[in-house]
């Protein structure tokens, strides 16, 4: 499917990547594009560029959606069909919200968040910002406020962190782990553990004896908790996994043109391919472009032409020369790399290039050039 | 929470080449701005100098075996040149070793980690990765080769490829973090090993590795006040990696203005050039647009860092293997002897 249909027809785009390949600004270019087409696009995104997020008029917002102004979009000669809304997510939030709503009351509801092994989970936990991402999602998808939501995911080394962590944190809080884990506690009440599973017995002794009591007491305390609420958490993971499945979701993989982060994408592709989640597109950031159709060649050839008709120059003329022969050197590097990559994949994949641009980009103007070239 | 005095003034007037004779040298940053390419230059650049140094890469990146051009097996130290060792490492290996030691009966150790809640809760625990990886690394920096009077470390310097920051920072925090939590027990003590490695400035320095672009110079900020101030860690050096340089010398770009200024030699090769030259006159603005805005992000950075910056070019693509790396150990060696 092109990336203009995409645009139209998906409710849910999430852009995945490795670090530094520009996620963020491709998400907030995907939404703006959309936004301009009329459908009404949240982007939520964890970390944005300060400027950016600025010049958005997106300060302060915490767990809060925010309409990006009119005034925003008319100083850069825009004027969307549709709205454009941004949201910054704050992981901690999000993980108390959701206690906050399978909680069945306030004093559970306390315990949970006061404990401190659950804030640890919440905020030291590996994986943690990715689980929160998908949470996010699935409620923001439920409420249907929006046409479409682009998710801008965490930024992890390895793109497939994303899909990895969810899993992990949810068979961690498996409730039949719990239950066993639970059972001695239970039963050797608050004051002392004296377990009848030997396992767990012995598991418990050396931890108990490594780490010192109290910390296992925080421990069995937030699972004790928690065991009355795994149900409602498990059924809500259960749920946004197959909101990543679902034909109205798609992913959106961000790439660099350059060998190790084509190497991370191929992977991330494989994986998606795997559990069957749709791939919508490869977007290949920051290719570097020549701004001519001439061969390194030609250069060098109409160089030596020119020098000798004005020898005086020769100096700037050399300098000029090879700064464009280095360029295009750089853009057949680039557009080979990609070509070998369309061709090694194992599915048919719809991409598109955004060229390299002379500066960062940090505004809404500079977000609408790269949406004209994912347009195409 | 924070932790004590700081190191603080000392610290930043210490000589930048005393970074060569650290025990343990943090290599950290956001991701994607070239982590794994430093740390291998500046562990390069350490055997040089006839250190004995070990690269331990904590998360698993196809980019270093990229770099090296081979494979290298996870967990187990690679010998990569005469005074250099790669090793990677891998949480749940540590956390057996550990438990080895522990418990001092291999068998025992394996019938624990085995059992069905122990490998449950391993799978995601907070911080236990991150704790045991640590506690890999000062069990490293605390081997030691020869006897008696012959007695000496193993490797002289450590150099660790950390996570990107995010990961990166909570991985250095995490033994704080377990200190605040272990009441007692021998893991308490063992964590405040851990602790002391961190805050050694005579042993220990994070550098910390950015971009000239927005993002990664924020988080390097971040990362240098929070290493400073919430770990109470020494700092070292910032590395702004990838700084496009001008594209023309200085008597190139006089020479450029000068042709500019020339309307008659510009009619001359608008007829040569198609297009009146416009590709020649637009390659170098983008190149100097670039380095242009290199260069804003560099006196920002000079602004905003309380560390001395090492500027290193921007390799061209499918250049960062080991030449390349080669050549950046060139320029860390020369900027950290103050030949910068």
């Amino acid at each position: 499917m092109a990336l203009a249909d995409l645009l139209k027809e998906k409710s849910i785009l999430v852009v995945c990547g490795s670090g530094g390949v520009g996620k963020t600004t491709i998400s907030a270019s995907l939404a703006l594009l959309a936004a301009m087409e009329g459908r009404k696009v949240l982007v939520c995104t964890i970390d944005p560029a300060k400027r950016l997020a600025d010049s958005l008029g997106l300060k302060e917002l915490g767990n809060k959606e925010t309409r990006i102004p009119d005034l925003v979009f008319a100083q850069a000669g825009l004027a969307p069909k549709g709205e454009l809304w941004g949201m910054m997510l704050d992981s901690k939030t999000t993980f108390d919200d959701l206690i906050c709503r399978i909680a069945p009351d306030e004093a559970v509801r306390n315990r949970v968040l006061n404990n401190p092994f659950y804030q640890n989970i919440t905020t030291a936990l590996a994986g943690s910002q990715e689980f929160s991402a998908t949470e996010k999602l699935f409620e923001l998808a439920c409420r249907k406020d929006y046409d479409l939501i682009v998710l801008d995911t965490p930024p992890t080394r390895h793109a497939l962190d994303f899909l990895d962590a969810p899993n992990r944190l949810t068979s961690f809080l498996e409730a039949k782990v719990i239950a066993w884990f639970l059972g001695p506690y239970l039963k050797a009440g608050k004051l002392g553990f004296r377990f009848l599973n030997s396992g767990a017995a012995m598991a418990f002794r050396v931890l108990e004896k490594v780490t010192g009591y109290q910390t296992l007491a925080d421990i069995a305390d937030f699972f004790l908790v928690f065991e009355g609420l795994y149900e409602g958490f498990a059924a809500r993971a259960a749920k946004v996994r197959q909101l990543m499945s679902d034909p109205a979701t798609a992913f959106v993989l961000v790439t660099s043109p350059q060998s190790p982060s084509l190497l991370e994408a191929s992977f991330f592709l494989d994986r998606l391919l795997e559990e069957k989640m749709p791939l919508g597109e490869v977007v290949f950031n920051r290719v570097y472009t020549a701004p001519t159709e001439l061969s390194s060649e030609d250069v060098q050839a109409l160089g030596i032409q020119t020098t000798q008709k004005l020898p005086a120059h020769k100096t700037a003329i050399d300098a000029l020369c090879a700064n464009l022969r280095l360029a295009i050197l750089l853009a057949e590097a680039d557009k080979r790399s990609i070509r070998r990559f369309l061709e090694q994949s194992c599915q048919p994949i719809e991409s598109v290039r955004v060229p390299f641009m002379r500066t960062d980009i940090h505004d809404m103007a500079g977000l609408h050039t790269v949406c004209c070239h994912l347009a195409g | 929470m924070t932790f004590g005095p700081v190191a603080g003034e000392e610290a930043n007037s210490m000589s930048l080449e005393a970074i060569f004779d650290k025990r343990i040298i943090f290599m950290t940053g956001k991701g994607g701005v070239g982590k794994t390419t430093l740390s291998v230059a500046l562990a390069w650049a350490a055997q040089e100098r006839g250190k004995n140094v070990i690269l331990m890469e904590v998360d698993n990146s196809p980019n270093l075996r990229y770099i090296l051009g081979r494979d290298i097996p996870v967990y187990k130290e690679t010998r990569v040149a005469p005074r250099l060792s790669v090793f990677t490492l891998e949480p749940f290996k540590a956390l057996e070793e550990y438990a080895a030691l522990q418990i001092k009966v291999a068998a025992a150790a394996r019938l624990f980690l085995n059992n069905r809640f122990v490998s449950y809760f391993m799978q995601a625990a907070p911080g236990w990765r991150e704790l045991v990886t640590v506690g890999k690394i000062w069990h490293t920096h605390q081997r030691t080769v020869g006897r008696g009077k012959n007695r000496r470390p193993e490797y002289d310097m450590i150099v660790v490829d950390a996570p990107a920051t995010g990961h990166g920072l909570s991985f250095l925090r995490v033994p704080a973090i377990f200190a605040d939590i272990l009441k007692f027990g021998r893991m308490q003590s063992q964590t405040n090993d851990l602790l002391d490695m961190l805050r050694d400035p005579e042993r220990t320095v994070v550098n910390v590795v950015s971009l000239p672009e927005e993002m990664p110079l924020n988080e390097a900020v971040t990362l240098v006040n929070t290493a400073k101030s919430v770990m109470g860690m020494q700092v070292g050096v910032t590395f702004m990696n990838g700084v496009h340089p001008a594209p023309f010398l200085p008597d190139e770009k006089a020479a450029c203005d000068n042709l500019l200024s020339d309307s008659c030699a510009l009619e001359t090769l608008g007829n040569i050039w198609p297009c009146g030259g416009k590709a020649l006159f637009d390659a170098a603005a983008d190149r100097q647009a670039r380095a242009q805005s290199c260069r804003q992000y560099l006196d920002l950075a000079a602004e905003r860092l309380p560390t001395p910056i090492v500027e290193l070019p921007y390799e061209y693509p499918g250049r960062v293997d080991m030449d390349g790396v080669k050549r950046l150990a060139c320029l860390i060696t020369k900027a950290l002897s103050g030949g910068a």
